[in-house]
């Protein structure tokens, strides 16, 4: 036993990122594992936020490590890892959701031929939904600013490097995005002013 | 709400809190992590028996390269490379495109491996087979602290090197190494905390149980080192 104790007495090693993006590349699921545990949480937040479905969100996030691992090879380290990956993420996100949509249309349009809709009671709907729907209505990229910097606390910083535009460009975009929200929330003014 | 963003008028503080509720992810279980993994290892990386990643046309460069890095593996891999020098040079021109030499004989009984492989198969099959008999004791509610990690992660590697090497020509030490390499990369993945680890640990003991795995080292090694002795 004492031989071995002395034998698994190892130095210790933090294995790097651009290590551990090297031995990817060479194939090693390890470091590949190591890179998904550090980024694949958040990968799955964003993922989720912009979904707002679990089951699509993990889809999301698998697909978003299959093409990073994909392209690994091709990251030269010039950013973040993160903002990489984020960047996968939201291409990953924007395609699916636009096959999401047009499927979720057939689908609602076949509901309301079979269906005769019930009145539409605005004083049922709360604040919560109509901010859920404010948003979801919102412009993909007026909705991805807000949510990346509003809900996930991205900097505008981060925001600009993710989307490939000018930080000035993600501070107008989530202006607007505010200013849509409150257009839309009105009718609310009196309760989130009370 | 933040430094970036003062000239951008903010959102009345009840709309922002309400807007903190919108799409609100929930929290990934380290099932679902494994799940997506699962999913994403079998996309992302090819394999072949036992679901080990190759590249088939790696050399022992490469292998150098990809493997060495851990210094804890230094001593067994540079003891395997002698070992492939020293039999490409010791082999006749009679049989100069087999693969490197290994002087093997097998019996119902003993192993013979060729040195530097006898010395280098036997200390890492008894390294192997202390952290598997040590596991359940150091590795309680299956929570692996970052040392036993570590010498999981590096024996893994011996083993991912040793399954490279001539000593892998031999069936029985290849299937042994090949559910060795299992085993190892579920130690590696044991948390250092929560709860969750102790399903994993039932799976890695059912699979050492059920495999027959400790039996098989203890063999491997009784048998390499009657071979020694002969």
């Amino acid at each position: 036993m004492t031989r071995f104790a002395v034998a698994f007495k190892a130095p210790q090693h933090v294995n790097s990122e651009p290590e551990l993006i090297a031995r990817t590349v060479a194939g090693d699921r390890l470091a590949a594992r190591e890179l998904y545990d550090a980024q694949a949480p958040r990968v799955f937040r964003l993922a989720f936020r912009l979904t707002g479905d679990e089951d699509l969100a993990q889809e999301m996030t698998q697909e978003t490590f299959v093409r990073a691992f994909a392209q690994l090879h091709r990251f030269r380290g010039e950013s973040a890892l993160s903002t990489w990956m984020h960047r996968v993420t939201l291409s990953v996100v924007s395609n699916g959701m636009r096959k999401v949509k047009r499927f979720r249309a057939r689908e609602t349009d076949l509901d309301e031929a079979l269906t005769i809709s019930a009145p539409h009671r605005e004083a049922d709907i709360d604040l919560k939904e109509s901010l859920q729907r404010a948003i979801d209505d919102l412009p993909e990229i007026y909705r991805t600013t807000l949510v990346m910097h509003d809900l996930e606390g991205y900097t505008h910083e981060e925001i600009a490097n993710v989307l490939g535009v000018a930080e000035g460009t993600s501070k107008s975009r989530l202006s607007v995005a505010r200013a849509q929200l409150r257009e839309k929330l009105a009718p609310f003014a009196k309760e989130w002013t009370s | 709400m933040t430094q970036h963003d003062e000239h951008t008028p903010e959102l009345p503080p009840a709309v922002r809190d309400a807007a903190r509720d919108y799409n609100r992810p929930p929290e990934l279980k380290a099932a679902d992590l494994d799940a997506m993994w699962t999913a994403i290892e079998s996309q992302s990386f090819r394999s072949d028996i036992g679901g080990r990643v190759t590249d088939r046309g790696s050399t022992v460069r490469e292998l150098t390269r990809r493997w060495f890095a851990p210094r804890a593996v230094m001593q067994i891999a540079a003891t395997l490379l002698i070992g492939i020098a020293i039999g490409r040079f010791t082999a006749g021109p009679s049989n100069a495109f087999d693969s490197p030499s290994v002087s093997r004989r097998m019996t119902q009984d003993t192993l013979s491996l060729a040195e530097p492989y006898s010395s280098t198969s036997s200390r890492y099959f008894g390294q192997a087979a202390a952290l598997l008999v040590a596991l359940p004791a150091e590795a309680r509610d299956g929570r692996a602290d970052a040392r036993l990690t570590r010498r999981a992660h590096d024996l893994l590697l011996t083993t991912r090197l040793l399954l490279d090497s001539p000593v892998a020509n031999d069936g029985r030490i290849r299937n042994l190494l090949e559910d060795l390499e299992l085993v190892l990369a579920q130690v590696v993945r044991l948390p250092s905390s929560g709860t969750q680890g102790r399903s994993e640990l039932e799976l890695i003991r059912q699979a050492v149980d059920q495999g027959d795995v400790l039996p098989r080292l203890r063999t491997v090694v009784a048998d390499i080192s009657a071979s020694d002795n002969d």
